[in-house]
Protein backbone atom coordinates (compact mmCIF):
# COMPACT_ATOMS: atom_id res chain seq x y z
CA UNK A 1 0.00 0.00 0.00
CA UNK A 2 1.40 3.57 -0.85
CA UNK A 3 1.27 6.49 1.25
CA UNK A 4 -1.54 8.48 0.95
CA UNK A 5 1.09 11.75 2.37
CA UNK A 6 4.60 12.13 1.90
CA UNK A 7 7.06 14.33 1.94
CA UNK A 8 10.59 13.82 0.52
CA UNK A 9 13.51 15.88 1.58
CA UNK A 10 11.12 18.63 1.85
CA UNK A 11 12.92 22.50 2.81
CA UNK A 12 12.45 26.07 3.47
CA UNK A 13 14.84 29.04 3.84
CA UNK A 14 12.95 31.84 5.31
CA UNK A 15 16.27 34.77 5.26
CA UNK A 16 18.74 32.58 6.26
CA UNK A 17 17.35 29.95 8.80
CA UNK A 18 15.99 26.61 7.89
CA UNK A 19 13.13 26.53 8.78
CA UNK A 20 12.45 23.47 7.35
CA UNK A 21 15.27 21.83 6.66
CA UNK A 22 14.58 18.03 4.71
CA UNK A 23 11.69 16.58 6.19
CA UNK A 24 11.02 13.09 4.33
CA UNK A 25 7.65 11.53 5.86
CA UNK A 26 5.34 9.07 4.37
CA UNK A 27 1.95 8.84 6.41
CA UNK A 28 -0.61 5.80 5.43
CA UNK A 29 -4.26 6.34 4.99
CA UNK A 30 -6.51 6.41 7.87
CA UNK A 31 -4.10 6.84 10.60
CA UNK A 32 -3.06 9.88 12.85
CA UNK A 33 0.15 11.57 13.32
CA UNK A 34 0.91 13.72 15.48
CA UNK A 35 3.41 16.54 15.49
CA UNK A 36 4.85 17.94 18.21
CA UNK A 37 8.11 20.25 18.89
CA UNK A 38 9.12 23.51 20.18
CA UNK A 39 7.87 26.92 19.09
CA UNK A 40 9.68 27.37 16.06
CA UNK A 41 10.88 24.50 14.98
CA UNK A 42 9.49 24.32 11.90
CA UNK A 43 5.39 22.70 12.45
CA UNK A 44 3.12 25.25 11.26
CA UNK A 45 5.83 26.14 8.03
CA UNK A 46 5.46 21.85 7.15
CA UNK A 47 1.65 22.19 7.17
CA UNK A 48 2.52 25.64 4.96
CA UNK A 49 4.33 23.54 2.60
CA UNK A 50 2.15 20.75 1.93
CA UNK A 51 -0.46 22.67 1.60
CA UNK A 52 1.06 24.73 -1.32
CA UNK A 53 0.77 28.30 1.04
CA UNK A 54 4.49 28.52 1.52
CA UNK A 55 6.68 26.85 -1.47
CA UNK A 56 9.51 24.97 -0.82
CA UNK A 57 13.16 25.71 -1.06
CA UNK A 58 13.53 22.28 -1.85
CA UNK A 59 11.87 18.34 -2.21
CA UNK A 60 8.66 17.65 -2.94
CA UNK A 61 5.28 16.18 -1.42
CA UNK A 62 3.25 13.87 -2.90
CA UNK A 63 -0.94 13.14 -2.73
CA UNK A 64 -1.34 9.50 -3.11
CA UNK A 65 1.60 9.39 -4.94
CA UNK A 66 1.15 12.01 -7.65
CA UNK A 67 3.69 14.72 -7.13
CA UNK A 68 1.78 18.19 -6.33
CA UNK A 69 4.79 20.34 -5.24
CA UNK A 70 4.71 24.02 -5.81
CA UNK A 71 0.71 23.69 -6.62
CA UNK A 72 -1.15 26.86 -5.83
CA UNK A 73 -2.87 26.04 -2.42
CA UNK A 74 -6.45 25.45 -4.32
CA UNK A 75 -5.29 22.89 -6.46
CA UNK A 76 -3.40 21.22 -3.49
CA UNK A 77 -6.87 21.26 -1.63
CA UNK A 78 -8.93 20.05 -4.85
CA UNK A 79 -6.81 16.78 -4.30
CA UNK A 80 -8.54 16.44 -1.04
CA UNK A 81 -6.24 17.91 1.53
CA UNK A 82 -7.86 20.04 3.41
CA UNK A 83 -6.93 22.20 6.91
CA UNK A 84 -7.56 24.55 9.95
CA UNK A 85 -5.58 27.59 10.44
CA UNK A 86 -4.30 28.35 13.62
CA UNK A 87 -5.30 32.29 13.43
CA UNK A 88 -8.97 32.03 12.55
CA UNK A 89 -10.58 34.35 9.88
CA UNK A 90 -13.90 33.44 8.81
CA UNK A 91 -15.79 35.82 6.97
CA UNK A 92 -17.81 37.98 9.64
CA UNK A 93 -20.48 39.09 7.35
CA UNK A 94 -21.43 35.94 6.70
CA UNK A 95 -23.34 33.67 9.44
CA UNK A 96 -21.25 30.27 10.80
CA UNK A 97 -23.39 28.24 8.19
CA UNK A 98 -22.79 29.67 5.19
CA UNK A 99 -18.99 30.16 5.92
CA UNK A 100 -19.07 26.47 6.51
CA UNK A 101 -21.36 26.29 2.73
CA UNK A 102 -18.34 27.75 1.13
CA UNK A 103 -16.11 25.10 2.27
CA UNK A 104 -18.44 22.82 0.25
CA UNK A 105 -19.50 24.64 -2.60
CA UNK A 106 -15.87 25.44 -3.98
CA UNK A 107 -14.07 22.17 -2.55
CA UNK A 108 -12.91 19.47 -4.27
CA UNK A 109 -16.23 18.23 -5.16
CA UNK A 110 -18.19 21.25 -5.94
CA UNK A 111 -21.67 21.26 -4.54
CA UNK A 112 -24.41 21.18 -6.95
CA UNK A 113 -26.35 23.98 -5.78
CA UNK A 114 -26.37 26.32 -3.45
CA UNK A 115 -28.86 24.05 -1.25
CA UNK A 116 -26.33 20.95 -1.58
CA UNK A 117 -23.89 22.90 -0.11
CA UNK A 118 -26.12 24.16 2.89
CA UNK A 119 -26.91 20.98 3.27
CA UNK A 120 -23.32 19.51 3.68
CA UNK A 121 -22.03 22.76 6.02
CA UNK A 122 -25.27 21.60 8.13
CA UNK A 123 -23.74 18.13 8.15
CA UNK A 124 -20.32 19.45 8.96
CA UNK A 125 -21.47 21.68 12.02
CA UNK A 126 -23.34 18.86 13.28
CA UNK A 127 -20.32 16.62 13.16
CA UNK A 128 -18.28 19.37 15.21
CA UNK A 129 -21.61 20.45 17.57
CA UNK A 130 -22.22 23.32 16.18
CA UNK A 131 -25.36 22.73 14.66
CA UNK A 132 -27.01 25.13 17.18
CA UNK A 133 -24.80 27.81 16.02
CA UNK A 134 -25.33 28.02 12.25
CA UNK A 135 -27.39 31.23 12.41
CA UNK A 136 -24.40 33.39 14.50
CA UNK A 137 -21.87 35.47 12.77
CA UNK A 138 -18.52 34.18 13.89
CA UNK A 139 -17.38 37.02 15.85
CA UNK A 140 -20.53 35.84 18.12
CA UNK A 141 -18.57 32.26 18.77
CA UNK A 142 -16.33 31.77 21.59
CA UNK A 143 -12.90 30.75 21.53
CA UNK A 144 -13.81 26.94 21.45
CA UNK A 145 -16.27 26.98 19.41
CA UNK A 146 -14.16 29.82 16.64
CA UNK A 147 -11.76 26.39 16.85
CA UNK A 148 -15.19 23.65 16.06
CA UNK A 149 -15.56 26.45 13.12
CA UNK A 150 -12.07 26.04 12.00
CA UNK A 151 -12.88 22.47 11.84
CA UNK A 152 -16.49 22.13 10.09
CA UNK A 153 -15.01 24.55 7.20
CA UNK A 154 -12.66 21.72 6.47
CA UNK A 155 -14.56 18.79 7.01
CA UNK A 156 -17.10 20.68 4.76
CA UNK A 157 -14.82 19.91 2.09
CA UNK A 158 -15.07 16.24 2.87
CA UNK A 159 -10.85 15.62 2.70
CA UNK A 160 -9.19 12.34 2.53
CA UNK A 161 -6.00 14.40 4.10
CA UNK A 162 -6.88 16.18 6.92
CA UNK A 163 -4.10 18.89 8.61
CA UNK A 164 -4.64 20.50 11.98
CA UNK A 165 -3.05 23.21 12.95
CA UNK A 166 -3.14 23.48 16.84
CA UNK A 167 -7.41 23.52 16.81
CA UNK A 168 -7.13 22.33 20.61
CA UNK A 169 -4.99 25.27 21.75
CA UNK A 170 -6.81 26.88 24.97
CA UNK A 171 -9.39 24.25 25.60
CA UNK A 172 -9.95 22.90 28.55
CA UNK A 173 -9.93 19.24 28.82
CA UNK A 174 -13.45 18.39 28.97
CA UNK A 175 -14.19 20.60 25.88
CA UNK A 176 -11.10 18.87 24.13
CA UNK A 177 -12.87 15.43 24.65
CA UNK A 178 -15.32 15.91 21.39
CA UNK A 179 -12.40 16.86 19.30
CA UNK A 180 -10.50 13.57 20.17
CA UNK A 181 -13.81 11.81 19.32
CA UNK A 182 -13.87 13.60 16.33
CA UNK A 183 -10.57 12.86 14.95
CA UNK A 184 -11.43 9.02 16.17
CA UNK A 185 -14.39 8.66 14.19
CA UNK A 186 -12.84 10.46 10.75
CA UNK A 187 -9.69 8.09 11.28
CA UNK A 188 -12.54 5.41 11.34
CA UNK A 189 -13.94 6.82 7.85
CA UNK A 190 -10.46 6.43 6.21
CA UNK A 191 -9.57 9.98 6.44
CA UNK A 192 -5.68 10.68 7.24
CA UNK A 193 -4.87 13.19 10.10
CA UNK A 194 -2.25 15.32 11.07
CA UNK A 195 -2.22 16.64 14.25
CA UNK A 196 -0.50 19.78 15.26
CA UNK A 197 -0.63 20.41 18.73
CA UNK A 198 0.78 21.64 22.25
CA UNK A 199 -1.63 19.68 24.31
CA UNK A 200 0.22 16.48 24.87
CA UNK A 201 -3.40 15.13 26.84
CA UNK A 202 -4.33 15.25 23.04
CA UNK A 203 -1.33 13.81 21.38
CA UNK A 204 -1.29 11.06 23.51
CA UNK A 205 -4.73 9.97 22.73
CA UNK A 206 -5.12 10.20 19.67
CA UNK A 207 -2.00 9.67 17.06
CA UNK A 208 -1.09 6.19 15.82
CA UNK A 209 2.49 7.89 16.14
CA UNK A 210 4.28 10.71 16.69
CA UNK A 211 6.74 13.46 14.91
CA UNK A 212 8.76 15.49 16.84
CA UNK A 213 10.43 18.06 15.21
CA UNK A 214 13.47 20.25 16.12
CA UNK A 215 15.29 23.15 14.22
CA UNK A 216 13.85 22.18 11.12
CA UNK A 217 14.24 18.73 11.04
CA UNK A 218 12.77 15.36 12.31
CA UNK A 219 14.18 14.90 15.60
CA UNK A 220 12.56 11.28 15.82
CA UNK A 221 9.11 9.74 14.71
CA UNK A 222 7.52 6.69 17.06
CA UNK A 223 4.88 5.54 18.91
CA UNK A 224 3.56 8.38 21.27
CA UNK A 225 4.62 6.13 24.56
CA UNK A 226 8.03 5.83 23.37
CA UNK A 227 8.76 9.41 21.98
CA UNK A 228 7.68 10.51 25.14
CA UNK A 229 9.71 8.76 27.00
CA UNK A 230 12.71 9.65 24.79
CA UNK A 231 15.64 11.82 26.35
CA UNK A 232 16.13 14.03 23.40
CA UNK A 233 12.35 14.96 23.33
CA UNK A 234 12.09 15.92 27.11
CA UNK A 235 15.60 18.18 26.22
CA UNK A 236 14.24 19.84 23.68
CA UNK A 237 10.61 20.10 24.25
CA UNK A 238 8.68 18.71 27.29
CA UNK A 239 10.91 19.73 29.70
CA UNK A 240 11.82 17.55 33.19
CA UNK A 241 8.45 18.18 35.09
CA UNK A 242 6.07 16.96 32.05
CA UNK A 243 8.80 14.05 32.36
CA UNK A 244 8.54 13.91 35.90
CA UNK A 245 4.92 13.78 35.74
CA UNK A 246 4.67 10.63 32.83
CA UNK A 247 7.14 8.74 34.78
CA UNK A 248 4.76 8.90 38.08
CA UNK A 249 7.35 10.54 39.92
CA UNK A 250 5.27 13.91 41.23
CA UNK A 251 4.06 13.60 44.57
CA UNK A 252 0.77 14.24 43.18
CA UNK A 253 0.47 12.47 39.32
CA UNK A 254 -2.88 13.48 38.62
CA UNK A 255 -2.65 17.39 39.64
CA UNK A 256 0.95 17.36 38.83
CA UNK A 257 1.14 20.39 41.20
CA UNK A 258 4.85 20.98 42.57
CA UNK A 259 5.28 21.90 46.44
CA UNK A 260 7.56 24.68 45.57
CA UNK A 261 5.24 26.36 42.82
CA UNK A 262 2.68 27.00 45.81
CA UNK A 263 4.92 29.48 47.69
CA UNK A 264 5.68 31.27 44.57
CA UNK A 265 3.39 34.02 45.69
CA UNK A 266 5.69 36.21 48.99
CA UNK B 1 -3.93 46.11 46.12
CA UNK B 2 -6.84 45.42 43.53
CA UNK B 3 -9.85 45.43 44.60
CA UNK B 4 -12.55 44.09 41.93
CA UNK B 5 -16.22 44.62 43.84
CA UNK B 6 -19.53 43.84 42.46
CA UNK B 7 -18.83 44.46 39.30
CA UNK B 8 -21.09 44.28 36.28
CA UNK B 9 -19.88 44.74 32.95
CA UNK B 10 -20.82 43.67 29.65
CA UNK B 11 -20.60 45.19 25.48
CA UNK B 12 -23.68 47.13 24.79
CA UNK B 13 -26.42 45.49 26.32
CA UNK B 14 -25.12 41.69 26.47
CA UNK B 15 -24.53 41.76 30.22
CA UNK B 16 -21.38 39.80 30.65
CA UNK B 17 -19.86 39.32 34.69
CA UNK B 18 -22.26 40.01 37.30
CA UNK B 19 -21.27 40.76 40.78
CA UNK B 20 -17.64 39.82 40.84
CA UNK B 21 -15.55 40.22 43.50
CA UNK B 22 -12.05 39.53 43.76
CA UNK B 23 -8.68 41.09 44.90
CA UNK B 24 -4.99 40.66 44.29
CA UNK B 25 -2.14 41.65 46.96
CA UNK B 26 0.62 42.87 46.77
CA UNK B 27 3.44 40.31 44.96
CA UNK B 28 0.06 38.40 44.81
CA UNK B 29 0.21 35.61 41.83
CA UNK B 30 -3.75 34.61 41.28
CA UNK B 31 -5.29 32.34 38.61
CA UNK B 32 -8.72 33.30 37.01
CA UNK B 33 -10.00 30.07 35.23
CA UNK B 34 -12.91 29.03 33.52
CA UNK B 35 -15.02 27.81 30.85
CA UNK B 36 -14.38 29.56 26.84
CA UNK B 37 -16.85 32.56 27.58
CA UNK B 38 -17.16 32.43 31.18
CA UNK B 39 -16.06 36.09 30.95
CA UNK B 40 -12.66 36.14 32.11
CA UNK B 41 -10.94 38.31 29.34
CA UNK B 42 -14.14 40.72 29.61
CA UNK B 43 -13.26 40.85 33.42
CA UNK B 44 -9.33 41.63 32.32
CA UNK B 45 -10.61 44.12 29.85
CA UNK B 46 -13.14 46.18 32.62
CA UNK B 47 -10.28 46.35 34.94
CA UNK B 48 -7.41 47.92 32.82
CA UNK B 49 -10.62 49.99 31.10
CA UNK B 50 -10.83 48.95 27.63
CA UNK B 51 -14.60 48.48 28.32
CA UNK B 52 -16.91 50.39 30.82
CA UNK B 53 -17.99 48.81 34.01
CA UNK B 54 -21.90 48.87 34.14
CA UNK B 55 -21.81 48.60 38.23
CA UNK B 56 -19.50 47.89 41.04
CA UNK B 57 -16.34 49.32 41.30
CA UNK B 58 -12.74 48.69 40.61
CA UNK B 59 -9.91 50.18 43.18
CA UNK B 60 -6.33 50.05 42.92
CA UNK B 61 -4.59 51.40 45.71
CA UNK B 62 -7.27 52.36 47.54
CA UNK B 63 -7.85 55.07 44.67
CA UNK B 64 -11.04 54.25 41.95
CA UNK B 65 -10.16 53.58 38.92
CA UNK B 66 -13.68 54.05 37.42
CA UNK B 67 -14.02 56.53 34.72
CA UNK B 68 -10.28 56.74 33.88
CA UNK B 69 -9.06 55.96 30.12
CA UNK B 70 -6.46 52.66 29.83
CA UNK B 71 -3.56 54.71 29.51
CA UNK B 72 -3.90 56.03 32.52
CA UNK B 73 -4.36 52.95 34.25
CA UNK B 74 -1.51 51.88 32.72
CA UNK B 75 0.28 54.83 34.19
CA UNK B 76 -1.21 54.26 37.39
CA UNK B 77 0.95 50.95 37.04
CA UNK B 78 -1.51 48.04 35.75
CA UNK B 79 -0.56 46.21 32.82
CA UNK B 80 -2.33 43.63 30.62
CA UNK B 81 -0.82 41.58 28.14
CA UNK B 82 -3.73 40.17 26.05
CA UNK B 83 -5.03 36.78 24.77
CA UNK B 84 -3.06 37.13 21.21
CA UNK B 85 -0.56 39.09 21.95
CA UNK B 86 -1.06 41.95 19.77
CA UNK B 87 1.90 42.69 18.94
CA UNK B 88 3.08 45.66 16.51
CA UNK B 89 3.95 42.95 13.93
CA UNK B 90 5.49 45.21 11.43
CA UNK B 91 7.70 46.86 14.64
CA UNK B 92 10.98 44.98 15.77
CA UNK B 93 10.84 43.62 19.48
CA UNK B 94 12.96 46.90 20.27
CA UNK B 95 10.29 49.00 18.73
CA UNK B 96 7.99 46.68 20.78
CA UNK B 97 9.36 47.39 23.99
CA UNK B 98 10.03 50.51 23.61
CA UNK B 99 6.04 51.08 23.51
CA UNK B 100 5.39 49.38 26.38
CA UNK B 101 7.63 51.52 27.93
CA UNK B 102 5.29 55.03 26.70
CA UNK B 103 2.63 55.50 28.63
CA UNK B 104 5.12 55.35 31.44
CA UNK B 105 7.23 57.81 30.30
CA UNK B 106 10.24 55.16 28.88
CA UNK B 107 10.33 53.61 32.54
CA UNK B 108 11.29 50.33 31.63
CA UNK B 109 14.47 48.85 31.90
CA UNK B 110 15.19 46.51 28.59
CA UNK B 111 18.67 45.42 29.76
CA UNK B 112 16.11 43.86 32.69
CA UNK B 113 13.20 42.38 30.45
CA UNK B 114 15.77 40.66 28.62
CA UNK B 115 17.68 39.16 31.80
CA UNK B 116 14.22 37.89 32.36
CA UNK B 117 13.86 36.33 28.65
CA UNK B 118 17.45 36.51 27.15
CA UNK B 119 15.69 34.89 23.89
CA UNK B 120 14.60 37.89 23.16
CA UNK B 121 17.73 39.52 23.47
CA UNK B 122 18.60 37.67 20.02
CA UNK B 123 15.62 38.88 18.51
CA UNK B 124 16.07 42.54 18.75
CA UNK B 125 16.29 43.84 15.70
CA UNK B 126 13.90 40.95 14.00
CA UNK B 127 9.92 41.81 13.23
CA UNK B 128 7.16 40.62 16.08
CA UNK B 129 5.51 38.98 13.29
CA UNK B 130 8.55 37.00 12.03
CA UNK B 131 9.05 35.49 15.61
CA UNK B 132 7.84 32.14 16.83
CA UNK B 133 4.82 31.81 18.91
CA UNK B 134 6.46 31.63 22.00
CA UNK B 135 8.94 34.13 21.24
CA UNK B 136 6.00 36.66 20.69
CA UNK B 137 4.53 35.50 23.87
CA UNK B 138 7.57 36.08 25.78
CA UNK B 139 7.86 39.44 23.73
CA UNK B 140 4.45 40.45 24.37
CA UNK B 141 4.93 39.55 28.63
CA UNK B 142 8.07 41.47 28.60
CA UNK B 143 6.24 44.61 26.69
CA UNK B 144 3.42 44.92 29.03
CA UNK B 145 6.64 45.18 32.31
CA UNK B 146 8.27 47.72 30.63
CA UNK B 147 5.74 49.31 32.14
CA UNK B 148 7.21 48.58 35.28
CA UNK B 149 3.62 47.44 36.56
CA UNK B 150 2.45 46.76 40.33
CA UNK B 151 0.06 44.35 38.59
CA UNK B 152 0.46 42.95 35.23
CA UNK B 153 -2.40 40.65 33.91
CA UNK B 154 -1.72 38.54 31.45
CA UNK B 155 -4.81 36.47 29.53
CA UNK B 156 -4.24 32.82 28.11
CA UNK B 157 -0.74 32.61 29.34
CA UNK B 158 0.30 29.15 27.97
CA UNK B 159 -1.59 29.05 24.67
CA UNK B 160 0.37 27.44 21.77
CA UNK B 161 3.33 26.93 23.90
CA UNK B 162 5.73 24.43 24.51
CA UNK B 163 5.27 22.25 27.71
CA UNK B 164 8.88 23.05 28.74
CA UNK B 165 8.69 26.74 27.35
CA UNK B 166 5.72 27.11 29.50
CA UNK B 167 7.80 25.42 32.28
CA UNK B 168 10.07 28.33 31.89
CA UNK B 169 7.98 30.89 31.52
CA UNK B 170 6.22 30.28 35.07
CA UNK B 171 9.89 30.21 36.56
CA UNK B 172 10.55 33.50 35.12
CA UNK B 173 6.98 34.66 36.64
CA UNK B 174 7.35 33.78 40.10
CA UNK B 175 10.68 35.27 39.89
CA UNK B 176 8.86 38.81 38.87
CA UNK B 177 6.42 38.33 41.34
CA UNK B 178 9.36 38.02 43.63
CA UNK B 179 10.58 41.10 42.15
CA UNK B 180 7.18 42.71 43.60
CA UNK B 181 5.10 42.25 40.66
CA UNK B 182 1.53 41.17 41.85
CA UNK B 183 0.42 38.76 38.40
CA UNK B 184 -3.73 37.72 37.85
CA UNK B 185 -2.97 35.02 35.21
CA UNK B 186 -5.68 33.61 32.86
CA UNK B 187 -5.19 30.15 32.35
CA UNK B 188 -6.73 27.51 30.40
CA UNK B 189 -4.39 24.87 31.44
CA UNK B 190 -5.53 24.45 34.95
CA UNK B 191 -2.97 22.31 36.20
CA UNK B 192 -0.35 25.22 34.98
CA UNK B 193 -2.19 28.11 36.74
CA UNK B 194 -2.39 26.10 40.06
CA UNK B 195 1.14 25.17 40.06
CA UNK B 196 2.43 29.00 39.95
CA UNK B 197 -0.85 30.63 42.02
CA UNK B 198 -1.25 30.91 45.30
CA UNK B 199 -5.00 31.16 45.43
CA UNK B 200 -7.36 30.99 42.27
CA UNK B 201 -11.20 31.84 41.14
CA UNK B 202 -13.22 30.28 38.96
CA UNK B 203 -15.86 31.92 36.92
CA UNK B 204 -18.75 30.19 35.05
CA UNK B 205 -21.45 32.20 32.90
CA UNK B 206 -20.34 35.63 34.33
CA UNK B 207 -20.01 34.80 37.62
CA UNK B 208 -17.16 33.87 40.52
CA UNK B 209 -18.48 30.19 41.23
CA UNK B 210 -15.69 28.96 43.38
CA UNK B 211 -12.65 30.28 45.13
CA UNK B 212 -9.64 29.34 47.06
CA UNK B 213 -5.90 28.46 47.65
CA UNK B 214 -4.68 26.71 44.46
CA UNK B 215 -4.26 23.46 46.89
CA UNK B 216 -7.98 23.86 47.86
CA UNK B 217 -9.18 24.33 44.30
CA UNK B 218 -7.12 21.48 43.09
CA UNK B 219 -9.11 19.20 45.58
CA UNK B 220 -12.63 20.32 44.29
CA UNK B 221 -14.32 17.95 42.47
CA UNK B 222 -15.91 20.38 40.53
CA UNK B 223 -12.26 21.99 39.18
CA UNK B 224 -11.01 18.10 39.15
CA UNK B 225 -13.74 17.08 36.67
CA UNK B 226 -14.32 20.20 34.53
CA UNK B 227 -10.65 21.15 34.51
CA UNK B 228 -8.16 18.80 34.71
CA UNK B 229 -9.60 16.38 32.50
CA UNK B 230 -10.45 13.44 35.86
CA UNK B 231 -13.23 12.67 37.41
Amino acid sequence: MSPVLETRDLSRRFGGVDAVAGVSMAVEEGTVLGIIGPNGAGKSTLINLITGHVKPSHGQVLVDGRDVTGRKPWAIAKERVARTFQIVKPFRNLTVRENVAIGAMYGPERAGSAREAIAQAEEALERVGLAGRAELAPGELSVADARRLELAKALAMRPRVLLLDEVMAGLRPDEIEPSLALIRSLRDDGVTILVVEHVMRAIMAVSDEVLVMHEGRELTRGAPEAVVKDERVIEAYLGERYARRARGEDADPDGGREPEGGDAAG
Amino acid sequence: MLRVERLCAGYGPVEVLWDVDLEVGEREIVALVGSNGAGKTTLLRAISGLIRLTAGEVRFEDHPLRGLRPEQIVARGIAHVPEGRHLFQGLTVRENLMAGAYARRGAGDLDEVVELFPRLGQRMSQLAGSLSGGEQQMCAIARGLMSRPKLLMIDELSLGLAPKLVDQIIDRLAAVAEGGTALLVVEQDVDAALRIASRGYVLETGRIAATGSSAELSEDPRVREAYLGMA
